[in-house]
């Protein structure tokens, strides 16, 4: 049936007025009365179209429903409703119901809107009862009609008041509220019994329904039983007879039912004053306007026809010259099927109508104006015609151009629009129901009309999306071979004269190419922001909270495919924040916070990718509870849930499954978690990151890629292998110098760590990612490498299991750095890490080599690789090879990465330099030494954290300079601290008889500076991790942080640092102590 | 009895055919990037003209060994099932099926000749002959004294999540 185009056109406008309603309506609410007319009139507008253009599609549900809503809208306009919160839900609900419909418009009849229908209709009877009264089942029939212009029942004849029909009779009442749906038919006996009689259409209307009320085009009511009479054409008086008429039939089946033309049945809340007016005119003539100076005659059949049928008017200028270069009979034929052409006026032939006119445009001789009519808004007249902007104007501000070649007398003056000119066309903009008032009415009180619209049509097409991907892919193809061409000709440019040149030009142009087309892709992510004013009021409303959105960098523009799948991860945030974030008014108010909660929504732009914000004032992540939660739920287990960082506590909010409201409300917890959210960020190639302090709020950030398909990415390079890292993914890139690899490389649990400004930074090797081991030389610890993991895991186990044992050598028992002292010689090689960023993780990716960044076109990934987690997908690089992108993620996961142990090691070392400031007990790791072997040795403990490495050294090894003792150690001489030297003790570890020791090299708290000194301990009692709580000891010393009880010694704890500090004070003067070898 | 017309090709010493109907183009060696974790017959990836194709071992994958790389080696760049959609309904084969997405080229010997064969002339294949595994060979060509093995192209390319290393050791 109807143009597919056509119909496309119509969805998506109609989408267009929808999408501007919402905010409109939202502004509406905050400012109640007081909203600005524009804004109400830019509402009503928008409604409006929707409903004359599904009128003319003929989607009847959608224009019912949408009428119904422009009514509300119209009272709201007039003053006579004000917009209460209550009145905003409902008018909401109808707009989302009409999106509904508009989406799916093909099934748009079957969408059921009694609900929102009934709401807007008690809105509209409790405030009063006017022109929509008559509507389709609930309201009352009243006979009260409205002042305003839209009155449908406005009738000339001034006898019978403004209606012609009198609805509010028993008859009338009686008949809606059986749910009849009540009519206004026209009949022209003239022309309707060609083929039936006034009696058989009588007949055949009581059949189906209760005939009410008749009336002539005057308004006066004619009695039922004489109206054979008044129907039959050849002793009527009246051109037309209107009746009323109740029927339970739907519209579309009451034309054919009664066998007459569509157009002569609507709804009598929708009948039209015009139809009326047309014969009304002739009987009234002094009241129409004077026609002499209108090129145009409003008032014929046609023209009321399609005014009423909701149609635009327009005035074409058609000049010969248009169709130099194309026929005629192509604009006609366009223009035919989307309009009626109505009226031609030239200005020597005058009007033309029907086949004059139809024989002027085929044999166009001169500038023709012409009366047309369409359902077409004003901009796509110029496209549909292919006429130019210019040459089309609204009917209403239609004047004759002066100098118009021989102007006809009485069409002299070239100014056209005079008021009277306006009024009847003005509501052609408007139409059906609100269409042609009659003339007398104020002008004033129509409706704004669109032709502001006129000067701004849109310069942009509309595009598939599909060939925008594919035009990328191109432009994605074409750099790389841009980049190919430019290396193969680098060498000849200096040959071939103008090459050079040429070749920059391409590089420019193809640059600048490919930017323009990611540009056609570009979107503001206000499409997606804009939503959240609405999502936030309407949670809002239904939890009985008071929330504020406030929404910043709605301009900042991401690839339409990133910000079309942002809207879901971004609305379930957004939920989150007003859920479980924002509390109760009530709660806030307890707090000291402000009653209304405040959620923040910004994006903004920082290096090559875009970071969205989500914050709230609300209670934040409590992460303890949200600990208990996941152990309660079997998520985790308490021994996983104890080796947790805090952060990582936090993040468990991200496991699946995982709903931390103790109440499953509306909005969320419905155990859809933030696992989705991560998940489909990650997908887009973005990452989330939480930030939560209890009874502050939360903050959410996204990082996210400006566009999926061309990323920058740093190129890295291991053995003779080339691969591409996402740059989002990059945070930084260290180099550590050879020298400094030993200080800044420690092992915790099996994963090697790089101390990065206090953090412990987990690293990865990409060699060992990437299977390379058999051919790779190990820049840390040379070929040796595989062997010192093992062991270093060996050691590591030792740690895990409390039962201290010794390597043979008895050296290790700690894990320790790679500069033990038979490997200090090892040719270290500097190390590059790139710091790369996983969520709120980092580690550091070691590579041979860092090359640079590139920008790179994704592939995606063959099936065959789908199980290689560590590649995110291929590109070609500009030397044409293809370079395999790693998956920040996956490279993770292969590595087997464990964070948890680094954290908590983090957390431990943080704990350990608190343990001594912080009352109470305390759990910490120790080590538990004597200074002698004796079993009532006094005991004493250091904090595992605070050490560095313990290991045995045989006594006879110790240097005596003065009365220092001194040991070599990794080819420095390393100053030996005996405890009972500083402290009042009765046995002396030098009293004892055997050959070996321990000594304690403490953990230098700036990373920077280590070896200082050593303690000696004269055995290891245990290692252990106990629960302290630490007294004031007797021993007052710098270093001596207090005693207490372990395994029922009184053990006094040192903080090995500040007691060599503190004993050693040439030490921190830096004067190095001289080697003087002395016989053991 | 219809004709069909086949690209020979060399494994080793052994003649194969695919129909060529399922080829899009028949070029000498690429450059190859390794991707390591990968099954054993896809032997990386490699550009041709801007789209990166996946580099197939059909050697390996019949359990034949590894192709060896060089000058001897040519790439058997086959038609993605969407290109072959058009050609497979056009003359109502429903057997002709390459991946699904991917851009796939066999590795192979020397190519030899293009044959007609009259589908008569296609037997069903000895069990386990020459080595191969029946299930990878949709028939045998006789052909003066030898046998053209015909590829079951659409079985050869079948992925199974067991041939994937990464996901057996994970």
């Amino acid at each position: 049936m109807m143009d597919e185009s056509l119909l496309q056109e119509f969805v998506e406008e109609s989408r267009e007025h929808l999408e501007s309603i919402e905010p409109d309506l939202l502004e509406l609410e905050r400012s109640g009365e007081n909203t600005s007319d524009e804004t109400i009139n830019s509402v009503f507008r928008a409604i409006h179209s929707i409903k004359g253009a599904s009128g003319f599609f003929g989607f009847e549900n959608l224009k019912h429903f949408s009428h119904v809503m422009e009514s509300v809208f119209m009272m709201i306009r007039d003053k006579t409703l004000s917009p209460s919160p209550s009145i905003v839900d409902v008018l909401l609900k109808g707009i989302d119901r009409l999106s509904e419909m508009v989406n799916d418009i093909n099934n748009s009849e079957s969408v059921n809107v009694a609900d929102e229908q009934a709401k807007l209709e008690a809105i509209l009877n409790s405030s009063f009862d006017a022109d929509d009264n008559a509507d389709d089942s609930t309201s009352e029939p009243s006979a009260e009609v409205a002042p305003a212009e839209e009155s449908e029942f406005q009738k000339p004849a001034e006898t019978t008041g403004d209606c012609p029909f009198d609805l509010n009779t028993p008859a009338v009442e009686h008949s809606v509220t059986t749910g009849q749906i009540l009519y206004a038919i026209t009949v022209y006996p003239k022309k309707d019994f060609s083929d039936t009689t006034p009696i058989a259409m009588l007949e055949n209307l009581a059949t189906v329904g209760e005939l009410h009320q008749a009336c002539t085009p005057h308004g006066e009511n004619l009695v039922i039983d004489e109206l054979p009479a008044h129907l039959d054409g050849e002793t009527s008086s009246y051109e037309t007879v209107h009746l009323l008429y109740g029927s339970v039939l739907e519209i579309s089946l009451v034309p054919a039912a009664l066998n007459l033309p569509e157009d002569q049945v609507v709804e009598a809340k929708d009948f039209k004053v015009s139809s009326l007016n047309e014969n009304a005119a002739e009987a009234e003539n002094t009241e129409v306007p004077d026609n002499t100076n209108n090129p145009f005659n409003f008032d014929a059949d046609n023209v009321i026809h399609a005014k009423t049928g909701g149609q635009f008017l327009y005035v074409l200028a058609v000049k010969p010259e248009d169709f130099a270069d194309k026929p005629v009979e192509g604009f006609i034929g366009t223009l035919s099927t989307v309009g009626t052409f109505l009226e031609g006026y030239t200005a020597s032939k005058q009007s033309l109508t029907g086949q004059a006119l139809s024989d002027e445009l085929n044999n166009l001789a001169e500038t023709t104006y012409i009366l047309y009519a369409s359902v077409l808004e004003e901009m796509l007249i110029p496209a549909t015609s292919g006429l130019a902007e210019s040459a089309i104007w609204p009917a209403t501000t239609f004047t004759l151009p002066e100098g118009t070649p021989e102007p006809s007398p009485q069409q002299a003056p070239p100014q056209v629009t005079t008021p009277e000119l306006i009024k009847p066309n003005k509501p052609v903009e408007v139409s059906t129901e609100h269409a042609a008032p009659p003339a007398k009415e104020p002008p004033s009180k129509t409706p704004a009309t669109k032709s502001s619209s006129s000067g701004t049509s849109q310069e942009s097409i509309r595009v598939r999306v599909d060939l925008l991907n594919r035009l990328m892919n191109l432009a994605g193809e074409m750099v790389l071979l841009r980049n190919q061409l430019t290396q193969k000709l680098a060498n000849e440019s200096s040959q071939v004269d103008g090459l050079g040149t040429v070749l920059q030009n391409i590089n420019h142009t193809t640059t600048e190419l490919q930017e323009h087309i990611m540009q056609t892709r570009m979107q503001p992510i206000g499409n997606v922001f804009n939503k959240f004013h609405r999502v936030v009021r309407d949670i809002a409303r239904s939890l009985e909270k008071e929330i504020d959105i406030e929404i910043s960098g709605n301009e900042v523009e991401l690839d339409k495919s990133i910000v079309e799948n942002l809207s879901d991860p971004l609305t379930h945030l957004i939920r989150n924040s007003c859920d479980h974030g924002v509390e109760p008014p009530d709660e806030r108010v307890k707090a000291n916070k402000p009653q209304q909660g405040k959620i923040n929504l910004r994006a903004f732009q920082e290096g090559g990718q875009i970071i969205i914000a989500i914050q709230d004032d609300g209670r934040g992540i409590d992460a303890e509870k949200l600990t208990e939660k996941a152990i309660e739920k079997g998520v985790i287990t308490q021994a996983e849930a104890d080796r947790m960082s805090l952060k990582e506590k936090v993040n468990l909010i991200f496991h699946p499954g995982f709903s931390t409201a103790a109440k499953i409300s509306d909005v969320s917890g419905r155990g859809v978690g933030m696992d989705v959210v991560k998940t489909n960020i990650e997908k887009l190639g973005g990452t989330i990151e939480v930030d939560t302090e209890v009874g502050m709020g939360t903050i959410i950030h996204l990082h996210l890629p400006l566009t999926l398909a061309i990323i920058p990415s740093l190129v890295v390079g291991v053995q003779e292998h080339q691969l591409a890292i996402p740059q989002i993914n990059v945070v930084e890139l260290i180099n550590v110098r050879k020298d400094d690899v030993p200080k800044k490389i420690e092992t915790v649990g099996s994963a090697s760590v790089f101390r990065l400004r206090g953090k412990l930074l987990p690293l990865v090797k990409l060699s060992d990612v990437l299977g390379l081991t058999k051919t790779y030389t190990d820049p840390v610890t040379g070929e040796e490498r595989d062997d010192r993991r093992l062991s270093l895991s060996e050691r590591r186990q030792l740690m895990e299991h409390p039962e201290v044992e010794f390597a043979e050598d008895g050296r290790m028992m700690l894990p320790r750095d790679n500069d033990s002292g038979d490997r200090r010689a090892e040719p270290y090689q500097d190390l590059n890490i790139a710091v790369l960023k996983l969520g709120g993780k980092q580690y550091g990716l070691v590579v041979d080599h860092v090359r640079n960044l590139e920008e790179i076109v994704v592939k995606p990934l063959s099936q065959y690789l789908q199980g290689c987690k560590c590649y995110a997908g291929s590109t070609i690089m500009g030397d044409g090879s293809v370079t395999m992108i790693l998956d920040v993620g996956g490279v993770a996961e292969q590595a087997r990465l464990d964070f948890s142990k680094v954290e908590k090691e983090e957390d431990n070392r943080e704990k350990a330099d608190k343990a001594f400031t912080r009352n109470g007990s305390v759990e910490m790791d120790i080590i538990l030494f004597a200074l002698s072997n004796d079993d009532d040795a006094d005991q004493f403990a250091v904090p595992l954290q605070q050490v560095l490495r313990l290991e045995k050294f045989a006594l006879e090894n110790i240097q005596l300079v003065g009365n220092k003792e001194y040991l070599t150690y990794q080819g420095h001489s390393l100053p030996l601290i005996r405890i009972d030297e500083h402290l009042p003790l009765d046995k002396h570890s030098k009293d004892t008889d055997e050959k070996e020791a321990y000594l304690i090299l403490p953990r230098p708290k700036d990373g920077e500076r280590e070896g200082q000194a050593a303690i000696i301990a004269n055995r290891i009692v245990d290692v252990d991790t106990i629960a302290v709580t630490l007294e004031s000891s007797h021993m007052k010393h710098p270093g001596v942080r207090g005693s207490a009880v372990v395994n029922d010694v009184i053990t006094t704890f040192i903080e090995p640092e500040g007691f060599i500090n503190a004993n050693t004070p040439s030490l921190s003067q830096g004067s190095q102590p001289i080697h003087i070898a002395f016989p053991g | 009895m219809s004709t069909r017309e086949y690209t020979t090709f060399y494994l080793n010493d052994q003649l194969f055919a695919v129909d060529i109907l399922c080829v899009r183009e028949i070029n000498r060696a690429l450059d190859i990037t390794p991707v390591h974790h990968a099954p054993s017959y896809i032997r990386g990836l490699a550009n041709l003209r801007g789209q990166v194709i996946t580099m197939f071992d059909l050697s390996e994958k019949m359990g034949r060994g590894l192709q060896p790389l060089g000058e001897g080696t040519f790439n058997l760049v086959l038609k993605t099932n969407e290109e072959l959609a058009p050609i497979r309904d056009r003359e109502n084969r429903p057997e002709l099926y390459t991946a699904s997405k991917d851009s796939i080229s066999f590795m192979v010997g020397e190519i030899g000749d293009v044959i007609a064969v009259d589908a008569a002339d296609i037997h069903e294949s000895p069990a386990n002959h020459s080595d191969i595994d029946g299930e990878f060979l949709s028939g045998v060509i006789r052909s003066n004294d030898s046998l053209i093995n015909l590829i079951n192209v659409q079985k050869v390319l079948e992925f199974h999540t067991e041939d994937d290393p990464s996901l057996v050791t994970a």
